[in-house]
């Protein structure tokens, strides 16, 4: 045969990211999942995404997974995906998994939330989200789909580089698209 | 060779948008993709255009070599900036991983190459997933020329690329570009590559390499975007220097005009899929065809034929100026005019996709339908 076996999608359609919904802090049906704040500002406004991915993030740093040991981290999330922090309340230092992405969910109206999503090590994403209660407010985590055959560290995002040489300068690219409907062909 | 017409499956719409995240079947409001007909091809005429492929394909790959050895990029209006980095590209063996050649074909006479889209081919979703979709819901059983979606992913494995992260960038707000990266992005990922997605708007500089918005370098670009135009334009010298590995490669910047046409049958004058091509109306026999060196999608396309323009297409290009290519009509079946396009990934044959239009001249209004062979 002269065509491909099978074929199978693992970011487009139906194959992305499937919600499941389990408890009260369940993933909302609407969120979207984004491997990165570039990723994010190809389909939303720049403060939109921005302000969930700090809002994710933040919630990763606060009420996410958190290890002792480096290793116990890395046997649940992965070789190279955990990194190190500091407890602000009791000066001590733990383990948490970097975020592989995060989810966007409320789209609709004021209530938007953003979500982090980890790697797991079985290529597994799996949403943080944050129910209130009377007591608090508790984190639960919820396996969403998978990220396919990617490797370990595929999509894990890695905090930006400290040594920055200057500023950033933007625009140099994208001109020539306004004259013409179609950079392809 | 013959058209096919045939019911839409029901809700094929909602079908392709949710299962397969097509979504820009329906461009402006105007059907593109179409499933009310098909091509129906014999064993033979999938062979013809096969070995076709193949040897077209190899013959692009000489004239690269030939023209990098000889410094030879005047004749295809390269601009003098950009000869180091096709150079350098060549000589390091940079790969290249896909593009589309468009044949005119009738299923009697041998296809004719009728140019080459070797920097930014489209309609690769389609080709590869979407007719292999609507195959497998009608007749399972039968066959298609299309592998696309499989060679594309082993190609992605020897690429060499394990642990950079490649980023794929379109022009912000493009549907079909959009979704034709988001697609090359999903071949990556199944390779086993860490990738990322990205405007091409939104690439930055940071004095020392391209980065994303949050900063981090982009060590591997893949760009829905012409070389042409980022050699036009502020970050077009950072691209030339080669601080980014850019797939296409910049040696495709010697294939993705329509010089290279000319210089084809300079080579190769007589190859039964080529059409005589010149830099000058005086060598062309008969009707024929004048097309801008840089343009894409039928635009700025004038047809003579008995010394008189038969058709025309408007557009902005032209500036670098013009080849001129024998005319041979495009065939009519049932009044539709078909282009065949015929792809190439890592340099093989890979499969088929077909574009129709009511009009002789291919644009970017045509319509894609499936096909099938047996």
């Amino acid at each position: 045969m002269r065509k491909s076996t099978a074929i199978r999608l693992v970011l487009l359609g139906s194959a992305s990211l499937a919600l499941a919904a389990c408890d009260d802090s369940r993933v909302p049906t609407d969120a979207k999942f984004f491997g990165s704040l570039s990723e994010c500002k190809t389909a939303f406004d720049d403060a939109t995404c921005e302000s969930k991915f700090k809002e994710a993030d933040q919630a990763r740093v606060d009420q996410g997974p958190r290890f002792t040991r480096k290793e116990e981290c890395e046997s649940r999330y992965g070789a190279g995906n955990c990194e190190t922090r500091t407890d602000t309340s009791s000066g001590g230092s733990f383990f948490l998994p970097l975020m592989a992405g995060y989810m966007m969910g409320n789209l609709l109206g004021n209530r938007a939330q953003g979500y982090p999503v980890y790697r797991d090590r079985d290529g597994g994403a799996v949403a943080q989200t944050t129910a209130r209660s009377g007591a608090g407010s508790n984190a639960s985590l919820h396996r969403v789909g998978n990220f396919g055959n990617a490797t370990a560290s595929a999509g894990a995002f890695r905090p930006a580089p400290v040594a920055q040489i200057g500023q950033v300068e933007r625009g140099g690219l994208g001109s020539s698209a306004r004259s013409y409907s179609s950079a392809g062909s | 060779m013959e058209r096919l017409t045939l019911p839409a499956r029901a809700d094929w719409r909602e079908h392709v948008e949710h299962d397969l995240g097509f979504v820009f079947h329906t461009i402006g409001g105007e059907p593109y993709w179409d499933e009310t007909a098909c091509y129906r091809f014999s064993v033979a005429q999938i062979d013809e255009l096969e070995a076709a492929t193949g040897e077209i394909e190899q013959l692009c790959l000489d004239l690269v070599d030939e023209v990098v050895r000889k410094g030879a990029y005047e004749a295809l209006r390269i601009p003098a900036n950009a000869c180091a980095a096709i150079e350098r590209s060549w000589n390091a063996g940079d790969k290249n991983l896909y593009g589309r050649f468009d044949f005119r074909y009738d299923g009697t006479s041998p296809p004719k190459l009728l140019e080459y889209n070797a920097d930014t081919p489209t309609a690769l979703f389609e080709a590869s997933v979407v007719q292999w979709d609507w195959l497998e819901a009608h007749w399972p059983k039968r066959d298609q020329f299309n592998s696309l979606h499989e060679k594309l992913i082993e190609a992605w494995r020897h690429f060499g690329l394990a642990g950079a992260t490649v980023y794929f960038a379109a022009v912000k707000g493009h549907l079909e570009d959009g979704g034709t990266v988001d697609y090359m992005r999903d071949t990556a990922v199944q390779a086993g590559l860490a990738t990322a997605r990205i405007d091409i708007e939104d690439i930055g500089w940071n004095g020392q390499r391209f980065v994303d918005l949050e900063a981090r370098p982009i060590e591997v670009l893949f760009k829905l975007y012409p070389w042409e135009w980022a050699i036009s334009e502020a970050f077009g010298q950072h691209f030339l220097a080669g601080t980014a590995r850019i797939i296409e490669p910049a040696w495709k910047m010697v294939l993705s005009n329509k010089a290279a046409l000319a210089l084809l049958w300079e080579r190769a004058a007589g190859h039964p899929n080529l059409l005589a091509t010149s830099f000058s109306p005086d060598s062309i026999d008969g009707a024929m065809v004048r097309k801008p060196i840089f343009s894409r999608e039928g635009a700025n396309l004038t047809v003579v034929e008995r010394g008189e323009v038969t058709h025309q297409t408007d557009g902005k290009y032209g500036a670098e100026g013009f080849v001129y290519q024998s005319y041979v009509p495009l065939p009519a079946f049932d009044g539709r005019y078909p282009v065949i396009g015929s792809w190439v990934v890592a340099s093989q044959p890979a499969g088929i996709g077909i574009r129709e239009d009511a009009t002789p001249i291919t644009r970017d209004s045509s319509r894609f339908v499936p096909h099938f062979f047996e």
